[in-house]
C-alpha cells in the first residue's frame, strides 16, 4: 500500500470570494506506516483528507494535484470508482460518530449496507462478520448491540461500532478525521490504543488527521505540520517532536504548558484564506522572518534522509532547540 | 479568608421524559481568596453545573453556597444583583457570549449601563478604553463587530466584559478549549498577568490536566456529580490517591514521544448521572473495587494534611 499526494491545491467558492485552503500539498503514506497530518483550525488538513476521498462539500474544488494510492489518482477516477475504492479499500473514521451512524437504522442494518455496497452479501454471513468485527473492537454485548440503535450507545461505544464498519471489508489504509476529540479523555486513549492494535495486527497503514499533538508523538510514526494550506515541515515524529526545524512546528511545541517555564504561545492570527499567499504565510507571525521571506513560497527542502523544510532559513542552524535552559 | 463556600450542595434536573440527573450531589468546597481552584472532570461530572451555582444562575436544591461570607439563598434579589456583578465568567465559546449586534464597545460596556447607571458616558468609555488595552487589544476595536474578529480575540472581548465590574471572583468555564493551541497559551498567560495585577481568585473549570497543572492552585476532581478528590495541585497531580484521578491523569498524552507512562484504563464508558448510586460512583469501572465500595456513601478523608479522598482503598 502506498498513498502519494502531490501538488494538492483545494478551493472554495464562497460569497465573500475564493477560499484558498489547500495550497500545494504533498506527502505520502508509506506501506504499515502510521502517519499524522497536525494544525491548527484553517491550516487545510481536513480539507487535504476530504479532497482525497472525494467528501468535499459542493462549494470545494479540487484544482490542482494528484493522489495516487496504490497506482491508482484517487482525484481523477469517476466518482462511482472512488466510491468502490472508499469503504472497500480505505476505511473512513470521522470525527463524530453519531454522524457516521444513521439514527434510523439498526447497527445491523449499517454493517449490511456496507457489505452490499461492495460484494454480494447474504444477511446471516453479514451477522456473522459483524460480531466477530464488534468482539474485537472490544463491544462486550455484540448481539444486543447489533440489533440497537445508535442513539442508545455512549460517545465510546459508538465510535467503536464505526471503527468496526471502517475496516469490515480489511482495508489496506484507514484514513481517520480527529477520532477521539469528540470523546472524554479516559475514553480517548483506550480508543487509540484499539486503533493502533487493529492497525499494526492487519500490517494496515493510516493517515490520522489531528490538531492533538499528544495524539501524534504517541501514536504516529511520521508527522505532517500544515499551516495555511501547505506542509511547513514532514519527518519522523521521534525527530521532528524533539528537535523541530520549522519555526512554526516550534512554536506550536513551545505553546504547550510545562511546569516551571511560561507558555509562549503565537502573536497575531491565521492569515485569511481569502487572498492567494504570496511569500511564506508564516512570515507575520515568525521570530526569524527576514524580507526574503515576503518574496516567493519556501521551497520545500530535504534536511538529511527523512526529513523536510519548507523555510527559507538555514534551519538547522539558525532555528534554536526546543528547549532553552 | 475563603471567597467562595459550597457547602453539601445537591442540584438536580429533571429530563422532559420525567428521569432525574443528579448533577451535583453531596458536594462541599471553599475557594480560597487569591488563589485559583480548578475543578476538573469529565462530560456529566457536574462541572458546569457547579460554576453555574456559584454564580448564582441556578439554586441549589439543598445545601449552601455562600459568596464572601454571605449565603445566596438568603439575599433579596437587589442584593444578589449587586453580588452577581462581583462574580465575573467567561465562557468555552468566545462567539456565543457576544452579542453579534452590538459593537465590540458596547459589549464591554453593557454591565457598567445595568451595575453602575450613574457613571457618566464618557467615564464608561474610557472604562472600557482601559480596559480593552489592558487584555492586549486595540482600543479601536470598540467600533468593530465581534463577528469580524479572530477566536482569540473574541475571547479577550470576553474576558473584558467579564472584568469591567472589577470583580474579586471570576469563574473560568473552559475558557481555551475551543481556542487553538498557540492561541490558548496566549490567553492563559493573559490570565496569571490579570491574576496578579487585580489580585483576582478564580474558578478554573476544565477537563484539560496539563493546562490545570499549568495554572492551578489548588484541585478538585469531580465524577458523577461528586468530590472524589481534592487538595494542593502539587499533590493531587502528582501523587493522586483515587483510581479515577489515577486513571484521569495516565489517559494523558505527552507531547514527548519518549515518554510514555503506562495507561491504567478504566473499564467502559462513564454511566449516566440519572441512576442515584449508593456507594462510589467508579463501582463498576474501578480496578481495585471490593464488594464494600458498593454498599454505603464514601465520604471524604483527610490524607496528608490538605489531600482529602473518597476512597475506601486509597
Amino acid at each position: 500500500m502506498s498513498l502519494v499526494v502531490k501538488d494538492l491545491e483545494t478551493r472554495f467558492i464562497t460569497r465573500q470570494g475564493v477560499v484558498y485552503a489547500a495550497n500545494g500539498v504533498n506527502f505520502t503514506v508509506g506501506d504499515g506506516e502510521i502517519v499524522g497530518i497536525v494544525g491548527e483550525s484553517g491550516s487545510g488538513k481536513t480539507v487535504t483528507i476530504n479532497s482525497i476521498l472525494g467528501l468535499l462539500d459542493p462549494a470545494g474544488r479540487v484544482r490542482n494535484g494528484s493522489a495516487l494510492f496504490d497506482g491508482t489518482d484517487l482525484l481523477a477516477i469517476r466518482r462511482r470508482e472512488l466510491r468502490r475504492i472508499r469503504g472497500a479499500r480505505i476505511g473512513f473514521i470521522a470525527q463524530n460518530p453519531f454522524g457516521a451512524l444513521n439514527p434510523m437504522l439498526t447497527i445491523e442494518d449499517q454493517f449490511y449496507n456496507v457489505m452490499r455496497a461492495h460484494r454480494r452479501a447474504d444477511r446471516t454471513e453479514v451477522r456473522q462478520q459483524a460480531l466477530e468485527m464488534l468482539r474485537r473492537v472490544g463491544i462486550a454485548g455484540p448481539e444486543r448491540t447489533l440489533d440497537g440503535y445508535a442513539h442508545e450507545l455512549s460517545g465510546g461505544m459508538a465510535q467503536r461500532v464505526v471503527i468496526a464498519i471502517a475496516l469490515l471489508l480489511n482495508p489496506p489504509l484507514v484514513i481517520a478525521d480527529e477520532p477521539t476529540t469528540a470523546l472524554d479523555v479516559t475514553v480517548q486513549r483506550q480508543i487509540l490504543d484499539l486503533i493502533k492494535g487493529l492497525i499494526r495486527e492487519g500490517q494496515r497503514s493510516m493517515l490520522i488527521v489531528t490538531h492533538d499533538l499528544g495524539v501524534v508523538a504517541q501514536y504516529c510514526d511520521r508527522v505532517v505540520v500544515m499551516y495555511s494550506g501547505r506542509v511547513v515541515e514532514e519527518g519522523p515524529v521521534a525527530k521532528v517532536f524533539t528537535r523541530p526545524l520549522h519555526p512554526y512546528t516550534l512554536a506550536l511545541l513551545r505553546s504547550v504548558p510545562r511546569l516551571g517555564t511560561e507558555v509562549q504561545g503565537l502573536g497575531g492570527r491565521v492569515p485569511d484564506l481569502l487572498s492567494r499567499p504570496t511569500g511564506c504565510a508564516f512570515r507575520h507571525r515568525c521570530a526569524f522572518a527576514k524580507e526574503s521571506c515576503a518574496v516567493a513560497t519556501p521551497p520545500t527542502a530535504a534536511i538529511g534522509p527523512d526529513r523536510a523544510v519548507a523555510c527559507v532559513l538555514d534551519v538547522e542552524r539558525e532555528v534554536p532547540a526546543l528547549v532553552v535552559d | 479568608m475563603s471567597l467562595i463556600e459550597l457547602e453539601h450542595v445537591h442540584r438536580t434536573f429533571r429530563r422532559p421524559d420525567g428521569t432525574v440527573v443528579y448533577a451535583v450531589h453531596d458536594v462541599s468546597l471553599t475557594v480560597a481568596d487569591g488563589t485559583t481552584v480548578a475543578i476538573i472532570g469529565e462530560s456529566g461530572s457536574g462541572k458546569s453545573t457547579l460554576g453555574r451555582l456559584v454564580l448564582g444562575l441556578l439554586t441549589p436544591d439543598s445545601g449552601r453556597v455562600a459568596f464572601e461570607g454571605k449565603t445566596l439563598s438568603t439575599l433579596s434579589a437587589e442584593e444578589i444583583r449587586r453580588q452577581r456583578a462581583r462574580i465575573g465568567v467567561v465562557f468555552q465559546e468566545p462567539f456565543e457570549q457576544l452579542n453579534p449586534r452590538l459593537k465590540v464597545g458596547a459589549i464591554v460596556e453593557e454591565p457598567l449601563i445595568i451595575h453602575a447607571p450613574n457613571l457618566k458616558a464618557e467615564e464608561r468609555r474610557q472604562r472600557v478604553s482601559a480596559l480593552l488595552q489592558e487584555v492586549d487589544l486595540d482600543p479601536q476595536i470598540a467600533a468593530r463587530y465581534p463577528q469580524a474578529l479572530s477566536g482569540g480575540q473574541q475571547q479577550r472581548v470576553g474576558i473584558a466584559r467579564a472584568l469591567i465590574m472589577q470583580p474579586s471572583l471570576v469563574v473560568l468555564d473552559e475558557p481555551t478549549s475551543s481556542l487553538d493551541l498557540s492561541v490558548r497559551a496566549q490567553i492563559l498567560n493573559l490570565f496569571g498577568r490579570l491574576k496578579q495585577a487585580r489580585g483576582l481568585t478564580y474558578m478554573f473549570i476544565s477537563h484539560d490536566i496539563t493546562t490545570v497543572e499549568y495554572f492551578s492552585d489548588h484541585v478538585v476532581v469531580l465524577y458523577l456529580g461528586r468530590v472524589v478528590e481534592q487538595g494542593p495541585t502539587a499533590k493531587v497531580l502528582r501523587q493522586p490517591r483515587h483510581p479515577y484521578t489515577q486513571a484521569l491523569l495516565s489517559a494523558r498524552l505527552s507531547v514527548d514521544p519518549s515518554v510514555s507512562p503506562p495507561h491504567l484504563p478504566l473499564t467502559g464508558d462513564p454511566p449516566s448521572p440519572t441512576r442515584l448510586v449508593s456507594g462510589c460512583p467508579l463501582v463498576g469501572r474501578c480496578p481495585i473495587e471490593t464488594p464494600e465500595c458498593a454498599r454505603a456513601p464514601i465520604a471524604l478523608q483527610t490524607k496528608d494534611e490538605d489531600h482529602r479522598v473518597a476512597c475506601l482503598r486509597a
